[in-house]
């Protein structure tokens, strides 16, 4: 047989898929940041997790997605601040003063006390384009918790509050698992902290 | 429900079913210390093209695939395993890929045995030789194609047997862009093959529960998609279901000892090179009724699978054996359109019959007498029911 007939296959990247993933973590990340500090239930959720609470959502596998370019040029208090969206992760904690932060996109040197991860690119793409909300991809078994569940499933309650706060009704009815009726959420204080999370999450 | 004195079940493969199910091949990969597999295909699998979703499954990954070899075509032999297992060394692989099932798993197997043993010779292990070494991963793509054996612990290499509970696959990844139906024949073999494994693993026997539960799921979709898939054959889901129905029936076929039907469709198969699908399709309907005038105890799982709650309810207990085997054959009636409705039909010689007859009862280890053989397979011949 002549082995030269079949070559080895390298796996290619989709760039754009990474791209979009890469920004949507940020948009959420920042997003979290700011409604901490506005909506209830997201502080009571945080209010609720040990002091010193650093968790880490990123696509595996690691090794297949290298530094971004910026990411390696920038200094310090650009990418630890998560200012631009530099890599496909986003990691969210408590500081020093209890205050819940966006800590960048890079989780060298961080002490994550959970991990969670989405197994592959597609998965995440799924998830972040909503043709699977984020309980039906924990059913589907497309995350991966490294820690605590019961923190993780915290962290799940709020992205769900997140996404009915960041997507208008009929794409957020996709991505959460049951969107919440007026009684639940009154409306004019859904519309008025999202005005307020874009706000404070997009404004430095 | 009657629990037996004592039996053994044994199934290794992680499932892995559904939408994206191949892009999370790498993960398992890595779980299972594996990076570089070497992918076996059919040709037909090629010319369908069903290659190009698999290699993207793949981008954005750390997963190189060593080659993909896509010569198979129905038959694996102990030279195209020697020829894999230059290709595999000398590429570095560590784990194996069938995308496709029937000749393409087997050599898959055959494979996995020469480079985890580090041999150049099966012939030991046709008489028996246990297999010593820890096998590679090995995963399995489920397409239209099957066999049956696919989830079994046996490879059929050259005609012969290898057995070994190590030789089941380690993950099978059921994809919708990789199990679509090529037609209307090819549903009805592979419904012939899962539909006659489940009735027999489900129907009568030795009672063994979880082999029962894998063929009475088999059942209950094939009851449901089976007549779907052979009227339009390229629904995605139709095809997703009747790879789920292959799977749970070849699983519970390798717990189970083989049934009447099984035995002589596969001597007729090595007799006259027709398909394995093709001769359990045509032999089915005669065997279920010459079971039933054998008076055949039948499990009431049969009946409950097939026709429902209600209908197994509404039938009188005493009657529930006799009615599961007619609801079996009624299913596969449903196959009629696209498979010969008798051996005269496939031009199968009659002369035969009493060599198939004999070989089938000899496979069967004292199970079924070569006169049983011989009945089912002259009125399959004729095409006259029971």
């Amino acid at each position: 047989m002549n082995i030269h007939k079949y070559p080895e296959y390298k796996p290619g990247k989709k760039l754009l898929s990474r791209m979009y993933v890469a920004l949507m973590l940020w948009v959420v990340g920042r997003a979290i940041q700011a409604a901490a500090k506005m909506d209830k239930d997201i502080k009571k959720e945080f209010s609720e997790l040990p002091d010193d609470f650093v968790m880490s959502l990123g696509i595996l596998p690691e090794e297949a997605y290298q530094p971004n370019f910026l990411a390696r040029i920038l200094p310090s208090f650009i990418t630890e601040r998560g200012i631009l969206p530099l890599g496909l992760y986003m990691i969210i904690g408590k500081d020093k003063k209890g205050r819940v932060r966006y800590m960048g996109s890079n989780p060298k040197g961080k002490r994550i006390t959970l991990q969670m991860a989405i197994k592959n690119l597609q998965a995440a793409m799924l998830v972040f384009t909503f043709r699977e909300s984020t309980t039906t991809a924990f059913a589907h078994d497309r995350f991966i918790v490294n820690g605590d569940l019961v923190q993780g499933l915290a962290i799940v309650r709020v992205l769900n509050v997140i996404e009915v706060y960041l997507l208008p009704k009929i794409i957020a009815k996709l991505a959460v698992k049951r969107y919440p009726k007026w009684s639940e959420m009154n409306p004019i204080r859904k519309h008025l902290l999202r005005i307020l999370i874009y706000l404070r999450a997009f404004t430095f | 429900m009657q629990i037996p004195d004592y039996y053994e079940f044994l199934n290794q493969a992680k499932i892995l079913s559904g939408n994206k199910a191949l892009e999370h091949l790498s993960f398992e990969l890595r779980g299972h210390d594996a990076q570089k597999p070497l992918v076996l295909t059919s040709r037909a699998a090629s010319q369908r093209g069903l290659l190009k979703p698999f290699i993207k499954a793949f981008y954005d990954s750390t997963v190189v695939l060593g080659a993909i070899y896509d010569g198979i075509r129905d038959y694996a032999g102990i030279s195209l395993a020697r020829d894999l297992a230059e290709l595999f060394r000398s590429r570095g692989c560590d784990s194996i890929i069938a995308v496709g099932g029937g000749a393409v798993v087997n050599a898959a197997k055959a494979l996995n045995i020469l480079v985890s043993e580090k041999t150049d010779s099966l012939f030991d292990f046709f008489n028996g030789a246990p297999i010593t070494k820890q096998l590679k991963p090995l995963v399995f793509v489920p397409t239209c194609e099957t066999d049956g054996l696919e989830l079994s612990g046996m490879a059929k290499v050259d005609n012969r047997m290898i057995t070994s509970e190590l030789l089941m696959p380690t993950i099978v990844a059921v994809d919708p862009r990789m199990t679509p139906i090529c037609s209307k024949e090819c549903a009805a073999e592979t419904g012939a093959i899962s539909l006659t494994l489940a009735a027999e693993a489900a129907g009568y026997g030795s009672p063994a529960p979880m082999a029962e539960a894998y063929a009475e799921c088999a059942l209950q979709i094939l009851a449901e998609f089976m007549p779907k898939a052979v009227r339009r054959p390229g629904n995605k889901k139709t095809g997703v279901a009747l790879a789920n129905a292959a799977l749970c029936a070849s699983i519970a076929h390798a717990n189970k000892p083989a049934g009447i039907i099984f035995l002589i469709a596969d001597e007729l198969a090595k007799a006259t090179g027709h398909s394995l699908g093709t001769c359990m399709g045509v032999l089915f309907p005669f065997g279920f009724g010459y079971l039933i005038k054998r008076n055949t105890p039948f499990s009431d799982g049969l009946l409950r699978s097939i026709a429902g709650f209600d209908a197994y309810a509404s039938t009188p207990a005493a009657e529930r054996s006799n009615r599961g085997a007619e609801k079996a054959i009624e299913l596969h009636g449903s196959l009629k359109r696209a498979l010969p409705e008798s051996l005269r039909a496939l031009r199968v010689q009659r002369y035969l019959l009493p060599r198939v007859g004999e070989a089938a009862a000899a496979a069967s280890r004292k199970q079924f007498s070569s006169n049983d053989c011989l009945t089912v397979l002259e009125h399959a011949w004729e095409g006259t029911l029971f």
